[in-house]
This record gives structure tokens, C-alpha cells and sequence, in this order.
């Protein structure tokens, strides 16, 4: 074999590999992997089976296999969140292998052999794959009411027969409701949902009857329906609730909301409670592919810090353990008080402290420049010591986006992909500078969507 | 004594509250935002017959509790504030002025900080403990700012505060972990079930005997300590005794629905207005004001309502303030 030909071929695919583990940051195990398949090609009589990819391979395998047998048992709603979220990793992963095994096939040629095992053996995965896909959208058909729930206060949660009539006690409610397909089957609701737009004239209307606020609820109303499900949320006064509805017979399931996983599953969830399964799985697959994509796309690029206000005098903001805090680790921002746990009043000293580059105001009416006058009148000058301040990166998210994104419903991904793109302008072409500085439907009226991973890859 | 023409009168007059009490707790069943029930269905249930469909007997039945809880609430809270007054022989005495409210209030959000709202014992006993010692807390501080009616008010009010905002500071800091203390901070029978009214009216209950049955020795302490020592009355232990049984009583019912002001100041005030200042007469009297006065806040709470539940103290404050001041304007006059 003329050495020419070989260290040609070495030297593309050393450039090549130097252009790929750079992008798969996250995937260091897989970088090793392509670097085994470089040895595998360049000894093309050392045997496949020896090769570290081959392991990985056995890797997945053994873990759809281990899928696939706890797809056999009767699931639990949060069993299924939890199979949906491995199923979603697992694609994500031999989807990955596969892209960087094409780039090599693209580098080498179809004629390696060892090339081509491997993408028949990924291929099989797929197909393995696409089987469990078909059997977690056929879970449905293992749910026959009277069905039981553990709810997110973990009780359980007895549910006789297919809802008629349910009842949503908070905005996200009614939207996991309508994702979930259940909408036509509300009865009544708080008087603060407000998407899908309808429902506020169906309240307005009197269709749906109005049963008042988070704190101030009334009971009597719902006892008066009787309706066959009411839904609420685990963290909130709804529990007290529950404690007296259910002495009338009337399930009470209340979801958990506390991040973004839990909003997976609430979804499956209400999914399991209404007798629409198939229809929540389907969401919350698409669900857990878009968080993914949002993941990966915020992986391409470098993290940013960032402040999250929700109240200005004074200040509070969104620290560790918040939705927001999810919400920005996984648009890829560092917390500025990853230190701090649940939403505090801070000093704008702290601020300074902190020095954020970016920060995020959905403090209702609260502009950058009022914000900015603010700063200066507490701390003078040395505001513009923060690096958000001196380049002008202070952002308002107002109206529909603001409640998007205090909303944990499976409208999340919405917000996400406005977070991305205030955060991260350059994966989509963008400067900072051409992002408004108060973000609405009127300024942005569009969200614009992450791209896909193969375009991060490439 | 009972062909007294006066008492006759005043026999007349519980006589005739106590009917009017008895027609607004029928009232309190049929009357709601949504669904008016019947009169006949709400007999029909109360002597249990066949009531003509479920949803109509579970609506009477969340009525019937939302009511009962009421009259406990305020007729517990009367006697409370009544007892307070003769103890202290200061008319603006009341479980919410003195700390008692507020301490017991800081006593169910820690209990359900630690053991959760479930369990019942552990949420009365810290319940009650800590309204006892919001109340010491009062006293204490009245000791250096004088005991006068003003001065108990002013204690009354520090602390009310002080433990009111160590409570806020731990429900919002708890958010996660009590979800429901702060619904239930803002007093209201709207939310109370069964167990809880069980608990607290079987305390309510025993400490209202528990008054009866020192109402003599009581009624002495509002002629001075020396007249009731020398009618052979141990004055420092019955001031003992009857403020922790009317600490307890507010502590159980502040448990049972969080803190409701003005009851206790405006109940007995009624009361001994209508019956006069004798403790067994305005006691037994103040039961019925104090459960009258808060069923029929509720019942207004209801109605103008509509889909949201007002707290009680919403429309409690709009009488009992007026007398609050009242009061203080006629005992710093020296009347």
C-alpha cells in the first residue's frame, strides 16, 4: 500500500476528526469512538469486533433490550415519562453515531468494510428502535379505566371511569389539558387560564364555569358540578383543596410542575387521567425531541451568564432550584446565582457581584432603561461595571411570552426557543444588537425555530 | 329571680338571637353562589331522609360543615375575647389583638413545616402551645409599656407582627414544602373538613364548660383583685387557668381556620350590650352574638363573592373596626 495514499487519508481524517469533536462536545464517549474507528481504518485487518464502537454499540442495544422488557409490564403514568425520556437519549445517541459515521463514509469511501458493518449494525438499531417507538405509542391499550395514579403529591389517585367533565384549577392545567386533547371535556375553570384563547370566552360566556383564583377557589362550585376529575397543581393550595373534595368522591390529580421533566410528566399524567394516552405520548415525544434539539443547538456555542429578574424593588431573582433556572440550563445559561435557592430578594450590589452578561427582566412593565435608571440611582456609575449593563444587554420579555415562560406547561418548548434566541443570536445568523430589547408578540412575532442537529453537526 | 321583669327581658332577647341564629344556619345551607337549595331538601337531609339527588346532598353537606365550623369559630372566638376582658379588665381584650391568633397561626405553619398538615394531633398541640406563648409575649412586653388598655393593644400589635412575619418568612421560603398555609393564613371556613372541625370543637366544646364552670370566681375579677381575694378567690391562678383556656380555645379555632379578627372583640361587646356585664350571662350570650356575627359574614362572604372566596376578616373589619375604635375612644376617655 503506498504510504502516499495512507497518510492522505490518515491526514483527512484527523482534519475531520478535529472538526467533529469540536462540535460533539457532550458526546466525549462517542469522539473516543470515532477515534477507535480511525484505528480500524487505517488497520483495516484488525477485526470490528475488537473495536470500542463495537461497545458502544452492545451499549445501546443492551439498552433498548432493557426497554423493551419494561415495555412488557404494565407501566406506571411516571414509568412512561421515564421510558419516553431513554427512548428519547437513546435515538439521540445512535443518531449522532450514525451522522458521524456517515461523515467518515463520506471521507473513506463506501468500500471499508468496517464502515459498512457499522452502519448495518446501526441500522438495526433503528429498526429495534422504531419497534419500541411503536410499542410506547401503543401503551394505550394497557390502560382501562378504573384507572390508578400516582399523583405529584405522591398519592394515589383512583379514577373510575373515562372524564366527562373535568375541572382545571390553573392556566398550565388547562393548557397540558388542551396539548393532552381533553380540552372539550373542561366544565370549569380558574379565572386566570387564558390559552387556548377560547377559553376566555367560554369563561366569559358562562360555558365554562368560573371558579375563581389560586387562593380563593371555590369548592362549592366544584362540588356542584361534580364533575368526574378535577386537575390541579402538587405545589400550590390545590392540595388543601383535594383534601376536601375528595371527601365528595371527586378525584383530585395534581401535577407535579416544579421543571421541565416534570411537565413531561404531567403530561403523560393527564394523558393516563383522561383516556387520551396515546395522543400525550405523542406530545411528549415531540416534546423531549424539541428540548433536545434546543439542548444541543445551546451546546454548539458558548455558555452565557445571566441574571433572571422577576420583580424589580426590590430585585428578586430566579436562582437555583427555580423553573426559570431549568429553563435557562437547558438554553445553555449559567445561572448568575446558581448559589442562591428559590427566587430572593437581592441588593444591586449583589449584581455587581455577579456580573452577568446578560440579564433577563420578567418583572411586569419593567423596561431596560427604567431598569438601567434604577441601577444608577442605587449604585451610580459603577452599574455600567456590569458587563450586562455596559453592553447593553439587559432584555424584557413581556405579555403571552412572559407567561409562557412562567407557565410550566408543554408550551414550554415556546419559550425555550425565545430563550435560545435571546441568549444565543449567532446560532441563528444574529447579533445581539438585532434582538429588540423588549421582547412581546408585537416585537418578535415570530419565534424562530432551533435549527436541527445535523445542521449544528455540520 | 326569674319573675325579674328585666331578666325576663333579657331571657327574651337570647331567646329571640338564638332563633335568628338557628334561621341563618338554615339559611347558610340553601344560600350559595351557584346552587340555591331548597328549604325542604335541606330538612329532608338534616333529618335524613331521602334528599332528592346526590350532587344537592353533597352541596348541603359542604354547607353544613362550612356552617357548623362558622358557629364554632365564632362562638369560641366570643367567649375567647369575653374572657380575655374580664382577665385583663380591659373591653378591648381579643384573641387577634394579643398575640394569640398570630402565635397559634406561627404554630400550624411550623407543625406543617415538620410534620405535615396531616397530622392533626401534632398541628393542635403546636397550635395551641404557640398561641399560648404569643399571648405570654403580650403580657410581657405590656409589663414595660403599661398594662393599660392602649398599652395591651400596642403590645398586642408588636407581636401580632413580629410572629406574624416570622410565619411569612417561612411559608415563602417553604413555598414548595406548605403549599396551603398561605390559603389558609387568610381566614376563611370556606376550606375546614370534617376532621379538623371534629378536633377543634371537641377543645372549643370542653374549654367553653371549663368557662361555665369558673364563671363565679371569673365574674369577681372585674371588681378588682382585692374584692375577688377576699371572696375567697386564688386570683393569680385563676387568671392562670382562664387565659390559657381562652388562649387555647382561639389557639384550636385559629388551627381550624385561620386567623379571623374582630369576633372576639365584637361578640362580647353585643353581648353586653344586650344582657349586661354579668360573666355567665354575657358568656353564654356572646356564644350566640359570636357565632351570629360570623355565620352571617360568611353568608355576605358568599354572596358578594361570587366565584372567589373573600377572607373573613374582609368583612368582619367592617363592623368590628368601627367598634375597635369605639372602644378605645370610650376607654381613653376613662368611661
Amino acid at each position: 500500500m503506498p504510504d502516499r495514499v495512507v497518510s492522505l487519508a490518515v491526514t483527512s481524517l484527523l482534519i475531520s476528526l478535529i472538526a467533529l469533536s469540536s462540535v460533539f462536545l457532550t458526546f466525549s464517549q462517542i469522539s473516543k469512538d470515532i477515534a477507535s474507528i480511525r484505528d480500524s481504518i487505517s488497520g483495516l485487518e484488525k477485526t470490528v469486533e475488537k473495536t470500542p464502537t463495537t461497545d458502544v454499540i452492545d451499549r445501546l442495544s443492551s439498552e433498548i433490550e432493557e426497554l423493551k422488557k419494561s415495555l412488557e409490564k404494565t407501566p406506571t403514568a411516571d414509568d412512561i415519562a421515564n421510558i419516553i425520556e431513554r427512548f428519547t437519549r437513546l435515538k439521540e445517541e445512535v443518531n449522532s453515531i450514525s451522522a458521524s459515521i456517515n461523515v467518515l463514509k463520506n471521507e473513506v469511501g463506501e468500500t471499508s468494510q468496517s464502515i459498512t458493518s457499522l452502519v448495518e449494525q446501526i441500522n438495526s438499531l433503528n429498526e429495534e428502535l422504531n419497534y419500541v417507538r411503536d410499542r410506547i405509542e401503543s401503551l394505550e391499550s394497557k390502560f382501562r379505566f378504573p384507572v390508578t395514579i400516582i399523583d405529584g403529591t405522591g398519592d394515589e389517585i383512583i379514577i373510575p371511569r373515562k372524564p366527562e367533565s373535568i375541572v382545571s384549577l390553573a392556566p398550565s392545567v388547562t393548557e397540558t389539558l388542551y396539548y393532552v386533547g381533553a380540552f372539550d371535556k373542561i366544565v370549569a375553570v380558574d379565572s386566570f387560564s387564558d390559552y387556548p384563547p377560547e377559553i376566555v370566552e367560554l369563561r366569559e360566556s358562562g360555558k365554562v364555569l368560573d371558579i375563581g383564583g389560586v387562593y380563593d377557589t371555590n369548592l362549592e362550585a366544584i362540588i356542584g358540578l361534580n364533575p368526574d376529575l378535577v386537575v390541579g397543581v402538587a405545589t400550590s393550595p390545590h392540595t388543601r383543596y383535594k383534601d376536601v373534595l375528595q371527601a365528595y368522591g371527586i378525584p383530585v390529580l395534581l401535577l407535579p410542575e416544579e421543571n421541565v421533566n416534570d411537565i413531561k410528566r404531567s403530561i403523560i399524567m393527564v394523558g393516563v387521567a383522561t383516556g387520551n394516552l396515546d395522543r400525550a405520548i405523542e406530545v411528549a415525544l415531540e416534546f423531549d425531541s424539541m428540548i433536545s434539539r434546543i439542548k444541543e443547538a445551546a451546546s454548539s456555542v458558548d455558555s452565557v451568564k445571566v441574571a433572571w429578574i422577576v420583580w424589580v424593588e426590590p430585585i428578586f431573582i430566579a436562582g437555583n432550584k427555580t423553573f426559570q433556572g431549568d429553563l435557562l440550563y437547558i438554553v445553555g445559561g449559567v445561572n448568575a446565582f446558581e448559589n442562591i435557592s428559590g427566587w430572593q430578594s437581592i441588593s444591586p450590589e449583589a449584581l455587581l457581584e455577579v456580573n452577568p452578561d446578560i440579564i433577563i427582566l420578567t418583572a411586569y412593565g419593567v423596561d431596560p432603561e427604567s431598569f438601567i435608571n434604577y441601577l444608577e440611582n442605587r449604585i451610580g456609575d459603577s452599574a455600567y461595571n456590569i458587563n450586562a449593563v455596559s453592553n447593553n444587554l439587559i432584555f424584557c420579555i413581556n405579555g403571552t411570552y412572559s407567561d409562557i415562560l412562567s407557565r410550566p406547561s408543554p408550551r414550554i418548548t415556546e419559550g425555550l426557543k425565545l430563550l435560545l434566541y435571546i441568549l444565543h443570536p449567532q446560532i441563528y445568523g444574529f447579533d445581539y444588537k438585532d434582538i429588540p430589547k423588549c421582547i412581546s408578540p408585537e416585537t418578535v412575532p415570530e419565534i424562530p425555530e432551533p435549527p436541527l442537529p445535523l445542521e449544528v453537526a455540520r | 329571680m326569674a319573675a325579674n321583669p328585666k331578666n325576663m327581658g333579657k331571657m327574651l332577647i337570647l331567646f329571640l338571637i338564638t332563633t335568628f341564629l338557628m334561621l341563618l344556619s338554615l339559611a347558610s345551607l340553601s344560600i350559595g353562589p351557584y346552587t340555591q337549595v331548597n328549604v325542604r331538601d335541606v330538612i329532608d337531609y338534616l333529618t335524613g331522609g331521602d334528599t332528592s339527588n346526590s350532587i344537592i346532598r353533597n352541596i348541603i353537606s359542604y354547607r353544613l360543615i362550612r356552617t357548623i365550623s362558622a358557629v364554632i369559630v365564632g362562638a369560641g372566638l366570643a367567649a375567647s375575647g369575653l374572657t380575655l376582658q374580664y382577665i385583663l379588665r380591659n373591653p378591648l381584650a381579643d384573641p387577634f389583638l394579643l398575640g394569640v391568633s398570630a402565635g397559634a397561626a406561627l404554630g400550624v405553619v411550623i407543625s406543617q413545616l415538620v410534620f405535615g398538615g396531616k397530622h392533626l394531633p401534632a398541628l393542635y398541640t403546636i397550635a395551641l402551645a404557640s398561641g399560648l406563648l404569643g399571648f405570654m409575649m403580650v403580657l410581657f412586653i405590656s409589663v414595660f409599656i403599661g398594662t393599660s388598655a392602649t398599652g395591651l393593644i400596642i403590645a398586642g400589635i408588636s407581636v401580632s407582627y413580629l410572629l406574624g412575619g416570622v410565619s411569612m418568612i417561612l411559608i415563602v421560603k417553604n413555598a414548595d414544602k406548605i403549599p396551603g398555609a398561605l390559603l389558609w393564613l387568610f381566614g376563611t371556613v370556606a376550606y375546614t373538613t370534617k376532621h379538623e372541625l371534629l378536633y377543634s370543637s371537641i377543645l372549643t366544646i370542653i374549654s367553653i364548660i371549663i368557662l361555665i364552670i369558673y364563671s363565679k370566681k371569673i365574674n369577681t375579677l372585674i371588681l378588682g383583685d382585692d374584692v375577688s381575694t377576699s371572696l375567697g378567690v386564688d386570683v393569680n391562678k385563676l387568671r392562670i387557668i382562664s387565659s390559657a383556656i381562652a388562649s387555647i380555645t382561639a389557639a384550636s379555632l385559629v388551627a381550624l381556620a385561620g386567623p379571623i379578627g374582630f369576633i372576639g372583640l365584637a361578640g362580647p361587646w353585643l353581648a353586653r350590650l344586650l344582657v349586661g356585664s354579668l360573666y355567665i350571662k354575657a358568656l353564654i350570650t356572646s356564644l350566640i352574638t359570636g357565632s351570629t356575627l360570623l355565620l352571617s359574614s360568611d353568608i355576605t362572604v358568599r354572596i358578594i363573592g361570587g366565584a372567589s372566596e373573600l377572607p373573613l376578616t374582609a368583612i368582619t373589619a367592617l363592623y368590628g373596626g368601627p367598634i375597635l375604635f369605639y372602644l378605645t375612644l370610650k376607654s381613653m376617655r376613662g368611661l
